[in-house]
């Protein structure tokens, strides 16, 4: 069969989880014999791509053995970003269909490439849906209304009329339409964490959510075997993008307080350089923070290997957190912000810790609790593998796999 | 209709006609239930299908322009004119040895000439031609004039699994046993041990392993997560009593045997096997395989060939006794798999696993043998895959293939001599990196698959014109293992090389082609371009599809040679066995 994955930015441009979400599992529907193809909007220069066709620019190539269809406008679009939907793409889609005859559609996000599950609907092609985070029902993306805030969804658009006052009723009416027309017409969706699903169970009460969370390549990872004593250097560390929702800012802010020569901050990433100018500030000449820049996938286990705690302090719902898994299947302990479908995995002083959200003082105290005692990280990492089972990209494949045969071989 | 059973009737007696092979490779004519070769010869050579791995129907074609003109099916051409080809250029491409007898005793095995006879003697003409037309139209493994009134080898095609189990399971109350033999299980053990105890719908689960000397953390990790430990000294191990003793200590109503290296997809996999057990009133059920993420291109092809040959790449299947069992179709309705086969505890006692080798597959015969049914399931699936080096499927051609040949009394062994053969071993490797693999590295990626393949089938058509190389055979090419090297020059040194600059007039490249057809259709379901990457995994295939072969052509050596050769060849005969 031939699956094509849509997503809204892939490698080798960005690099965040819902990239390598899609990657991985267009990797392993490859190796367990389908043809795939990733079709995602990109940024590149316009002598990037070799072909134009309507308003569109594009060009395929292989990203490591999988093909890659990049597109973007020729005319910049102003709601790029937050639309739902656009005639040119919606043209531009309809041609691909017709050179590509997809068996299936996987879409592990909508952003920027909404018309081609629009075109599937009306060509009846079926597809799968991830929800990898709240775009679909927010046009923030992150139900964060402002920093420092967060909704619990559109309540049909309710919430945004009060909230969101820049977005106009008529807009958010006609979005939150098409956005149930896809989920409804959606031959499976899925959803990594029970936390997302009912969050659009919420809003569409009909959908029925799959939950299946998102795999690990374990051929990347490092076990983490260190035994602690009491009185060692203990490496705290974050990775992944650096932007403010992410929560960088109060996780710098938090390490400030501490004055322990044996604690030492590790920033792994990239992102917006007003942010990480930002946060350097907040560090000041701190010797104990240190920026340690980007890493690639492959990389993943020697980064958390070099870690003794993992800091997730993400001021957003986390839809599922790929480094928060990453970190748990190589056995290091992390400190989570007690929010969204992180709490589905941490129990607080048992397999790890969650803090107060936004909170530096809350982390502080998590932080000197371990710097007191680090023989608790002992215990942390004993229950982390007696308790987690965080699975493998090939047992998520499986699971995709079966929804592909199902939808295609018998029609849906 | 008179000629073409005449052909019919040739070739069959040839022994040149690989049945297993043709359908294992037209999945169209499986599908179809046609007599393989009846399709050979009705549409087949036509259509520029191959009869064997040893016969390349095209290559032929494209070096006799007469037979091809005069369309003649180019394997009786072969046939009626091998002898004036033993010193043509344009020999091909064939197993069948240069022993210079007569036709058509050479094409006719001797007990077969024999039993002939006596048969014509004792009944006469008219009996003799209803007998051989009645012995081809249907009880003969695959009969002649088979219409859509035949039974078809694989039986109630799709099994009706409970479906949603994930939202509706009813708990069994049962416990089951998993034995697992292990050594050096290595840092995924755990893991593995936690998908089985995390499974659901099962009322008890039992772990069970049978260790045979590991020393990693395999015991203390199956300690830690309450497993059962037997253990077995590393010289008293073999596949059957390790998984013989695991049972003897297992207190489960039913057994799941697997391996170390297999991982459950899901926490729901054991009851789906159960349902499939208990709903299908079979005696046990196995399931294929979900590749590994860093499965190689070799290992997927030679997978999905597997599970075509056994009709579960999209199917779940109920096996049971063939209407005519031989070799190829006991192996297709036999076969259960170490990996994963759940087994009621009584029926596993009554038959226990025998042999070293094989004995998943052995077990899967008995009972069917016994009126039986058994499952294998491609819709459910267990992750397991290999990334082996060469020198693994080296060995791995040759012990199947003596193995194939003890078992089944009428598997066929293609007359090859060591003599012959070793020239051809130095020639394909060597033309395998100077032709196939130079002229890969002289593309311009990415290619269409079409133009890929009609690059790679051109060079492999220029085989006949190349000459046999110095002996320098495995020169140094990061696909071309040492230890791989190293056996196959005693095979090369232990009966001499002598045909450096000689006409190439082998048949092994031909087989490779025919191997390489399978990974050609297996590239066209799953890439539309091939880029840089894949093409260096293709030549890492070819590689691995080359030295299957040469092992396979050594067993079939080894059971034609006299006792004397064999006592001679026994420690290079041992190294090809060893490990496997």
């Amino acid at each position: 069969m031939k699956i094509m994955f849509l997503v809204h930015q892939f490698y080798p441009e960005f690099q965040s989880g819902t990239e390598k979400f899609v990657f991985n599992n267009a990797l392993m529907a490859q190796t367990s014999g389908h043809k795939v193809k990733v079709v995602t909007y990109s940024f590149y220069d316009d002598s990037f791509y070799d072909h134009y066709d309507d308003g569109i620019f594009s060009k395929e190539f292989f990203y490591q053995g999988i093909p890659v269809l990049a597109f973007k406008y020729k005319d910049p679009q102003f709601d790029l970003h937050l639309a739902l939907e656009n005639n040119i793409l919606s043209n531009f889609a309809k041609k691909i269909y017709q050179i590509e005859t997809p068996d299936i559609i996987h879409a592990g996000h909508s952003m920027r490439v909404h018309e081609f599950i629009r075109v599937a609907i009306r060509e009846k092609i079926p597809y799968v849906l991830t929800l990898t985070d709240f775009f679909l029902i927010c046009p923030k993306v992150i139900l964060a209304p402002k920093n420092n805030s967060l909704c619990s969804g559109p309540q049909k658009g309710a919430a945004c009329h009060v909230l969101c006052g820049e977005f106009s009723d008529g807009f958010i009416g006609k979005r939150l339409n098409i956005a149930r027309d896809i989920l409804l017409n959606a031959k499976q969706i899925v959803s990594p964490s029970k936390f997302v699903a009912r969050i659009f169970t919420q809003e569409v009460n009909e959908l029925d959510i799959k939950i299946i969370g998102h795999g690990i390549r374990y051929n990347h990872i490092k076990e983490n075997k260190r035994i602690y004593q009491g009185g060692e250097k203990l490496i705290f560390g974050y990775a992944g993008t650096i932007a403010y929702h992410k929560g960088v800012h109060v996780l710098v802010e938090a390490f400030n307080g501490i004055d322990n020569e044996n604690a030492e901050l590790k920033i792994f990433g990239s992102g917006e350089e007003r942010y990480i100018k930002s946060l350097k500030e907040i560090a000041g000449k701190s010797k104990k923070v240190s920026f340690c820049g980007t890493f690639s996938s492959e990389q993943v286990g020697e980064v958390l290997n070099g870690l003794d705690v993992l800091v997730i302090p993400s001021v957003c719902y986390e839809s599922y957190s790929l480094i928060l898994h990453e970190a748990l299947a190589s056995n290091v302990p992390t400190i989570v912000s007690a929010l969204g479908g992180m709490l589905e995995k941490i129990n607080d002083g048992i397999n790890g810790f969650t803090f107060e959200p936004g909170s530096s003082a809350d982390l502080f105290k998590k932080i000197k609790l371990i710097l007191a005692n680090p023989q608790i990280l002992n215990e942390l990492k004993q229950n982390i593998t007696k308790m987690m089972v965080v699975p493998t990209v090939e047992q998520e494949a499986y699971k995709y796999n079966a929804i592909y045969s199902r939808n295609v071989v018998n029609g849906g | 209709m008179t000629n073409e059973i005449i052909d019919y009737l040739i070739i069959k007696f040839s022994g040149l006609f690989d049945a297993g092979f043709y359908l294992k490779t037209y999945r169209d004519v499986r599908l179809a239930d046609l007599d393989p070769l009846w399709h050979f010869i009705k549409h087949g050579w036509k259509e520029g299908r191959n009869p064997s791995t040893s016969f390349n129907t095209s290559s032929y074609l494209g070096s006799n322009p007469e037979v091809r003109n005069a369309q003649i099916n180019p394997l009786i051409h072969y046939i009626k004119n091998r002898k004036n080809n033993q010193s043509s250029r344009q020999r091909p491409i064939t197993s069948i040895s240069n022993k210079p007898t007569n036709w058509p005793t050479r094409i006719l095995p001797t007990g077969q000439v024999n039993k002939a006879i006596a048969y014509l003697r004792m009944y006469g003409f008219r009996k003799f031609i209803n007998k051989v037309v009645s012995k081809l139209s249907g009880n003969d493994g695959y009969g002649l004039f088979r219409g859509h009134s035949s039974k078809s080898i694989l039986v109630v095609p799709i099994i009706s699994i409970t479906s949603a189990v994930e939202n509706k399971i009813e708990l069994f109350d049962s416990k089951i046993s998993v034995i697992i033999p292990t050594k050096d299980a290595g840092v995924d053990f755990e893991f593995l041990l936690k998908m089985y105890k995390t499974q659901k719908g099962i009322k008890e689960i039992e772990i069970v392993i049978v260790d045979s000397g590991s020393t990693d953390k395999t015991l203390e990790i199956a300690k830690a997560n309450h497993a059962k430990i037997v253990t077995i000294l590393p010289s008293e191990f073999s596949h059957s009593s390790a998984r013989n003793l695991g049972a003897e200590n297992a207190t489960g109503d039913y057994f799941l045997f697997t391996v170390q290296d297999a991982l459950p997809p899901t926490d729901t996999w054991l009851y789906e096997l159960m349902t499939v057990l208990r709903n299908n009133n079979v005696s046990a059920v196995s399931c294929a395989e979900f590749p590994r993420e860093d499965a190689d291109l070799f290992y997927r092809v030679i997978s999905w060939n597997h599970y075509r040959f056994l009709g579960v790449n999209e199917a779940d299947r109920i096996y049971q006794l063939p209407n005519n069992p031989n070799y190829l179709t006991l192996r297709q309705n036999g076969q259960l798999s170490d990996l994963a086969c759940l087994i009621p505890n009584d029926v596993f006692n009554k038959y226990k696993y025998r042999l070293n080798y094989a004995e998943d597959l052995d077990l899967g015969i008995r009972l069917i043998q016994d009126g039986e049914k058994i499952a294998f399931l491609g819709t459910i699936r267990i992750i397991h895959s290999h990334n082996r080096p060469a020198y693994y499927f080296l060995k791995r051609g040759y012990v199947d293939n003596l193995f194939l040949s003890d078992l089944f009394t009428d598997y066929p062994i293609p007359i090859v001599n060591y003599k012959d053969f070793v020239s051809d071993i130095v020639f394909c490797f060597n033309f395998l990196k100077d032709g196939i693999f130079s002229e890969l590295s002289q593309k311009s990626y990415p290619l269409t698959n079409k133009e890929f393949e009609s690059s790679i089938r051109d060079i492999f058509f220029t085989a006949n014109n190349w000459s046999y190389p110095p002996m320098s055979i495995m020169k140094a090419d990061p696909f071309f293992d040492d230890e791989s090297n190293a056996l196959l020059e005693k095979v090369i040194n232990h009966f001499g090389y002598s045909e450096t600059g000689k006409r190439y007039n082998g048949f092994l490249i031909h087989s490779l082609l025919g191997y390489s057809d399978i990974m050609f259709e297996y590239l066209g379901r799953t890439y539309e371009r091939i880029d840089e990457n894949l093409a260096e995994e293709i030549k890492a295939c070819m590689y691995k599809e080359l030295s299957q072969l040469t092992g396979a052509h050594l067993a079939y050596c080894y059971r034609n040679s006299t006792e004397v050769d064999k006592k001679n060849f026994e420690q290079i005969h041992l190294a090809l066995k060893a490990g496997i």
